[in-house]
């Protein structure tokens, strides 16, 4: 036998099943025991965030996506992606290139402050987008839920700075513009009119998709009828004959079931 | 401190089944290996909450330390002279074991074989060969674990698929 061949075999004794059950229940324990065992004195926990794309750290990634970006589409695709809105086609560009701005901001409060621009930015967007095309609702999802994620993170930082002890203007300020954001977005979804309107639509877009469902339920039908009708008559013989074939059988040998086994 | 618990707890939902396999077939027996898997998360949470850790960098290295260290003592435990009543306890255990492993469907001849030779190889060569190739840990953290250099980890590697390939050759 070859190394190879052992290695792959050894490899194989990787899925050898395990109990989930009781992995399930040292879990439980686990909380338990931790519980009972508080920690005493502060413990640093240094874990390496998992490496989101093919074991590359995101700087990476998002640097050699711009260069990408930058080599095959021009910066002009850069530019002009910045005034497309969730749901373009350009729109993945400029989220990316604010990831990447996230990414090479180092200092966390400055991050702080770029998350309440880009938050004031989604605010634009679902304006524009509500102006421009009505209730998209596609669109406003995606802005709506980049929007949280930014005031989320902004909130973080404020948090573990405070934590820090460096409280002060910055959190005071980041935490005012965190609240503005946040009172515009109430305004806007949370208006009768608008929240009527997205009642209309769902509505509308459940309407219609029952009706696909019925349409589809119906053709389904329709062909099994159908293909019932073309098969129906030599099944029926064969039925016949097997039935006829049975009753011989029982006629002729009472132990005909025993036979068949 | 929170933070703590819940990196913990993540830890151990990442981890936990590959320190159960692992210590599974350096013992070959289920129910010890579970024991030893409680008892691996038991003393490393006991360890971080007593402070006899300061700093945590890598959750996988901290519980395989430990894991092997229990392994360790198991074995020299298991040297020391045992009862009578111990030793029928044990034999029953084997008992158990080996019919649990008869009935599984999803372990093939070639698979129970193979685990057959691993059990009888010395728990050095058992110890790098199930790290590296069943729990997919790399030549870097096996070293970290084991404390040896990388080299001798490779050469400890090479030994083992020799001597595992011998049996095959019987």
């Amino acid at each position: 036998m070859k190394d190879k061949d052992l290695i792959k075999n050894l490899k194989k004794l990787k899925e050898t099943p395990v109990k989930r059950e009781f992995l399930a229940s040292l879990q439980n324990d686990l909380k338990k025991y931790m519980e009972f065992f508080p920690i005493r004195k502060g413990i640093k926990v240094k874990v390496p965030e998992a490496a989101p794309f093919f074991g590359l750290p995101i700087f990476k990634v998002t640097s050699f996506a711009l260069i990408v970006i930058l080599a095959f589409g021009g910066g002009g695709a850069v530019f002009a992606s910045q005034k497309s809105l969730p749901g373009d086609i350009l729109y993945p560009i400029k989220t990316l290139t604010e990831n990447l701005e996230e990414t090479l901001t180092f200092d966390s409060q400055k991050k702080a402050y770029l998350y309440t621009r880009l938050a004031e930015k989604r605010i634009g967007e679902i304006k524009n987008i509500l102006e421009e095309r009505g209730i998209e609702l596609k669109g406003l999802s995606i802005a709506e839920e980049r929007l949280v994620t930014h005031i989320i993170s902004a909130e973080q930082i404020v948090e573990k700075e405070l934590e820090k002890g460096r409280n002060g203007e910055f959190a005071e300020e980041i935490t005012a513009k965190l609240n503005i954001s946040r009172e515009e977005a109430k305004k806007i979804f949370e208006k009768e009119e608008y929240q009527s309107k997205v009642i209309e639509i769902l509505e509308r877009e459940q309407e219609r998709f029952e009706k696909e469902i019925e349409a589809i339920e119906e053709e389904e039908e329709v062909k099994e009828a159908e293909e019932d009708d073309d098969s129906s008559d030599p099944l029926d013989e064969e039925e016949l004959d097997d039935n006829n074939d049975d009753n011989e059988d029982d006629n002729n040998n009472s132990n005909s079931d025993s036979d068949d086994d | 401190m929170e933070m703590v618990h819940q990196k913990f707890e993540e830890a151990y939902q990442e981890y936990a089944e590959g320190i159960l396999r692992h210590i599974y077939f350096r013992i070959s027996n289920w129910p010890i290996a579970e024991d030893l898997t409680q008892e691996t998360f038991f003393k490393a949470w006991r360890s971080m909450a007593e402070g006899k850790v300061a700093e945590i960098s890598n959750f996988k290295a901290f519980f395989y330390k430990i894991a092997n260290n229990l392994i360790i003592d198991y074995y020299r435990g298991k040297k020391k002279e045992v009862s009578l009543e111990e030793m029928e306890e044990e034999a029953e255990n084997i008992a158990v074991v080996k019919a649990e492993q008869e009935h599984e469907v999803d372990l093939g001849i070639e698979k129970k074989k193979l685990e057959q030779y691993l059990s009888e190889l010395k728990d050095e060569y058992k110890q790098v060969l199930v790290m590296r190739f069943i729990n997919d840990m790399s030549i870097k953290e096996i070293s970290q674990v084991t404390n040896k250099t990388r080299g001798n980890v490779r050469i400890l590697i090479h030994r083992a698929l020799q001597v595992l390939k011998k049996k095959y050759e019987r």
